[in-house]
C-alpha cells in the first residue's frame, strides 16, 4: 500500500475482458494493455514492466546524482569501469554514431548548456557554440568496450535510447511473464509482446505529436513489433520567423535546419523505430526520402 | 546505399537486447466514424413535455475533423400565454386562428395547443492551419412548423508557448424566420376572436417576421500542470428584428377590481407582446476543471448582462467519480438566478398609458432555477459507453412587488414549474 496522500505507483483496471495497468515514469504516462481476464496475472505483468522501467530510469536518468551516468559524467579525465549492461548501451551507442555518420551523438547533450528550448528566442553566439563544441564527439570518447574515460567538460546522456530501451525490455520481461499478449506504451513508444489470440491489432491513442495538448488523439493500430516518435513539437526556439527545433546536428552545435516536427517509424523493436525516426529527423530536409530508402513504416509530420 | 542502415541498426539492437525480434505489423487507424447518440424525455409538470433524440457524428481525416450533428424534437402540451389567473373563465384565440380554448377561473391560463416538432443540424469542419493554428468553419439550420433557422460560424484557435495557452477568436450570424399559422401579431394589437383576418380593415397581424443575430466569442484556455485546465470567455450577442413571442399576451386588468376587463364579443382584452426590436447581450463565462485521482471536478460561472436590463448568474458543478474500473457516477447541481426585463409586467392597466415594449413572458421576469442530477456511465473499452442521466428541475419566479391588488390577491402570479429530465446515451 502506498502511503496515505501519495500518488498510487501504479493503478491496475479491468477494461471488458483485458486489463489495464497505469503508472508514470521517464516525465510519461505509461500504460501496458493485457489481452488476459486473470487480475492476478495482469497485477504480476504491470508490477514486472514497471518496475524494469523504473529501474532502467533510475540507472540511467541524468538527473540522478546516484547513478552510473553520474559516476562517469563526474570522473572526467579518469577511467571508469561500467557494468556489462552499460557496456552493452555504450556499445550500441557507439554503433548508432557510425551508422548516422556522426550525427547521432551521446556526448551531444552539454549543447543545452547554450540551447534552451523554452519556445523563446535567444540564439547563442557562434563563439559560445564553437567552444563548446570541443567537448561534444563520440570520437573524443576513450571506450574500450569495459571501461570509459571522458575528456574535461564532456558529458554523456543516454536519454536519446533509454525510453526505448526501457519499452523493449519491459516487453521482453512482460513476455516472460505471461503468455497473454501485452502492448507496453511508454509515452507513445510502443512495443507489442506477442499478437493477440484473434490476431486484431491493440488501438491505442497517442497525442498526435504535432497538435497541442488540446488536440486531437490519433489512433494507432499495433498487431505485432513497435512504433516509436521523435520530434520536437513543443521544444523550440524562435527567431526572426525561424523556427530552431531541439534535434541538435553535433557535427555543428546547430539544431538541425529543416528538421520535421516529429517521425514515427514502426519496426520489429522500439529501438530501432525509435533510432530510424530519430536518424530520419537528422536528415533534416531528406527525412522523407531516408526513411523510403529505409523501406520502413513511417508518419512525417512537418 | 543507406538501406544496410536498418539492417545493421536491427542487427545491433538484437546484441544489445539478446536475440533477434519479429517484424512490426502497424497501421494508423483514420477516417473513423465516432458517435454519441442519445434520447431524452423533457417534462414539466402539467405543461410542456418534449422527446428528443440526438446525434453527433465524428469524423477525424488526417489531421481535420468534421463533426455532425443531428437533433429532432417534439414538443406537446401547454405553455402560459402570459395573461393572468381571474376569478371569471377566460376565452382566448387559437393562435392558429382554428378556435378557441377556455380557462377555468383560477386558473393559469395556458394554451394546450402546442405542438411542434423541430429538426436541428449542424456541420463543423476544423482543420489546423501550420502548427499553431486551426480554424473552424460551421453552419446550422433548424426547421419547426413556423420557424427556420439558418446560421453560419467561423473559430480560430492559437496555441501559445508550449501549448499550454489557447486563444479562441470566433464570430457567428444567424438570419431567423417566424411565420406562424395566421401570421405574425402586430404589437399590443388585441387578441381576436377566431374571424377571416382577410376581410379585417383594421389587421391585427403581418406574414412572417425575421431576425438576426451576430456574435461576437473572445476565449483564453489554460493547462496548469497536468490535473487543471481552465477557461474564460467573453461573448458579445446583438440581436436585431422581430424579438416578440408571437404566442404571448398581456391580460389589461380593471386597476380597482383586478378583473381582466371586457374585450372584443366573447372576450376580455389581451394585447399581444411588444419587445424591443435589439437586444445585445455580454456575458463573461469561467470554468475550471480538476482532476485528482480519478474523480473530475469541474465548476463554471456564467455572467451575463444586456441592454433589457436582464442580469444572471448561473452556477454549474459537475463531480465525476469512478465506481469500479467500468462504472463512474457524475453528480450535478446548477442554479441559475435572473433579473427581470425593464419592460416585464405581469399585466397591463386599463386606462394607463400604453409602455413602449411590455411582455409578461415569465421567461423575462424575476427568476430562479435549480437542477439537481445524476448521470451514471458505464465504460465498455475502446471508447464506447452506455449512459443514463436523471435530473429535477425547479424554478421560481416573484411578481413585482405591490403587483397583486384586488382579485388578484388570491393567486399566485408566479407560480413555480417543477421538471424531470431522462436521458439515455450510447457513443461509440
Amino acid at each position: 500500500m502506498a502511503p496515505a496522500g501519495d500518488r498510487p505507483r501504479q493503478e491496475l483496471a479491468r477494461d471488458g475482458g483485458q486489463w489495464v495497468g497505469r503508472f508514470h515514469a521517464m516525465a510519461s504516462p505509461c500504460q501496458v494493455l493485457m489481452e488476459t481476464g486473470d487480475r492476478g496475472e495482469a497485477s504480476a505483468t504491470l508490477t514486472t514492466v514497471a518496475g524494469e522501467v523504473r529501474r532502467i530510469e533510475s540507472k540511467y536518468s541524468r538527473y540522478r546524482t546516484d547513478n552510473i551516468i553520474h559516476v562517469v559524467n563526474q570522473g572526467a579525465g579518469r577511467q571508469v569501469e561500467v557494468d556489462a549492461e552499460t557496456a552493452g548501451l555504450l556499445d550500441y551507442a557507439a554503433r548508432l554514431h557510425e551508422l548516422s555518420a556522426g550525427s547521432f551523438d551521446v556526448t551531444s547533450g552539454v549543447l543545452r548548456k547554450i540551447w534552451k528550448f523554452d519556445g523563446g528566442s535567444r540564439l547563442p553566439d557562434r563563439d559560445a557554440v564553437g567552444e563548446i563544441l570541443g567537448h561534444v564527439g563520440w570520437d573524443k570518447v576513450d571506450w574500450n568496450g569495459s571501461a570509459i574515460r571522458l575528456r574535461e567538460g564532456m558529458e554523456i546522456d543516454l536519454g536519446g535510447i533509454g525510453k526505448e530501451y526501457a519499452a523493449d525490455r519491459a516487453a521482453r520481461m512482460a513476455a516472460e511473464t505471461t503468455p497473454a499478449s501485452c502492448l507496453v506504451n511508454l509515452g507513445g513508444d510502443l512495443a507489442v509482446t506477442r499478437p493477440r489470440k484473434d490476431l486484431a491489432p491493440w488501438s491505442v491513442g497517442i497525442q498526435d505529436p504535432g497538435r497541442s495538448a488540446f488536440g486531437a488523439k490519433i489512433i494507432i493500430q499495433l498487431t505485432a513489433g513497435a512504433i516509436a516518435t521523435s520530434g520536437d513539437a513543443n521544444r523550440f526556439l524562435l527567431k526572426d520567423g525561424v523556427r530552431y527545433g531541439h534535434i541538435m546536428d553535433p557535427r555543428t552545435g546547430w539544431p538541425v535546419p529543416e528538421a520535421p516536427r516529429s517521425v514515427s517509424v514502426a519496426a520489429g523493436t522500439c529501438l530501432d523505430a525509435g533510432m530510424l525516426a530519430t536518424f530520419a529527423i537528422l536528415q533534416g530536409a531528406g527525412a522523407e526520402a531516408f526513411l523510403k530508402e529505409q523501406q520502413v513504416q513511417h508518419w512525417v509530420l512537418r | 546505399m543507406q538501406l544496410k542502415i536498418a539492417a545493421s541498426l536491427v542487427a545491433a539492437t538484437g546484441a544489445l537486447l539478446g536475440g533477434a525480434s519479429g517484424p512490426s505489423i502497424a497501421a494508423e487507424k483514420v477516417d473513423k466514424w465516432k458517435f454519441d447518440t442519445s434520447v431524452a424525455y423533457y417534462g414539466e409538470s402539467d405543461r410542456v413535455q418534449d422527446g428528443s433524440a440526438k446525434m453527433l457524428a465524428v469524423r477525424t481525416f488526417d489531421g481535420s475533423v468534421l463533426t455532425l450533428r443531428a437533433v429532432l424534437d417534439t414538443l406537446t402540451g401547454a405553455s402560459a400565454n402570459g395573461a393572468v389567473q381571474s376569478s371569471l373563465p377566460q376565452t382566448f384565440s387559437n393562435p392558429s386562428g382554428g378556435g378557441d380554448y377556455r380557462i377555468n377561473p383560477g386558473d393559469i391560463p395556458l394554451d394546450p395547443t402546442f405542438q411542434d416538432t423541430r429538426l436541428a443540424v449542424s456541420a463543423n469542419w476544423l482543420r489546423p492551419i501550420g502548427s499553431r493554428y486551426e480554424i473552424d468553419l460551421g453552419a446550422s439550420a433548424s426547421k419547426e412548423y413556423d420557424y427556420l433557422h439558418t446560421g453560419v460560424n467561423a473559430r480560430i484557435n492559437r496555441d501559445l508557448g508550449r501549448r499550454n495557452t489557447r486563444l479562441t477568436f470566433g464570430v457567428a450570424f444567424a438570419a431567423d424566420s417566424i411565420d406562424p399559422d395566421g401570421g405574425t401579431p402586430l404589437a399590443f394589437r388585441m387578441m381576436l376572436p377566431e374571424m377571416d383576418d382577410d376581410d379585417d380593415p383594421n389587421p391585427s397581424k403581418t406574414g412572417s417576421e425575421s431576425k438576426t443575430v451576430a456574435d461576437l466569442f473572445l476565449g483564453v484556455t489554460q493547462v496548469f500542470g497536468k490535473r487543471t485546465i481552465g477557461q474564460l470567455n467573453y461573448s458579445l450577442s446583438a440581436s436585431s428584428g422581430h424579438l416578440s413571442d408571437p404566442y404571448k399576451v398581456l391580460s389589461v386588468l380593471d386597476p380597482v377590481s383586478g378583473d381582466p376587463v371586457a374585450g372584443p364579443p366573447g372576450m376580455n382584452l389581451y394585447l399581444y407582446e411588444n419587445r424591443p426590436d435589439e437586444r445585445t447581450k455580454h456575458s463573461l463565462f469561467g470554468m475550471i476543471k480538476h482532476k485528482f485521482g480519478r474523480q473530475v471536478v469541474d465548476g463554471s460561472y456564467r455572467y451575463m448582462t444586456d441592454d433589457w436590463d436582464v442580469v444572471s448568474h448561473t452556477l454549474d458543478f459537475h463531480w465525476r467519480s469512478p465506481i469500479g474500473a467500468n462504472w463512474y457516477v457524475q453528480p450535478h447541481l446548477r442554479y441559475y438566478t435572473q433579473t427581470a426585463a425593464d419592460f416585464y409586467r405581469p399585466y397591463l392597466l386599463d386606462g394607463d398609458p400604453l409602455p413602449d415594449h411590455a411582455t409578461a413572458d415569465y421567461r423575462l421576469g424575476d427568476m430562479d432555477g435549480q437542477t439537481l442530477g445524476v448521470k451514471v456511465g458505464r465504460l465498455l473499452g475502446a471508447g464506447r459507453e452506455y449512459s443514463a442521466r436523471l435530473e429535477y428541475y425547479q424554478q421560481s419566479g416573484t411578481s413585482p412587488p405591490g403587483s397583486s391588488f384586488g382579485s388578484l390577491d388570491q393567486f399566485d402570479l408566479f407560480p413555480s414549474v417543477d421538471a424531470i429530465i431522462v436521458q439515455v446515451g450510447y457513443r461509440f
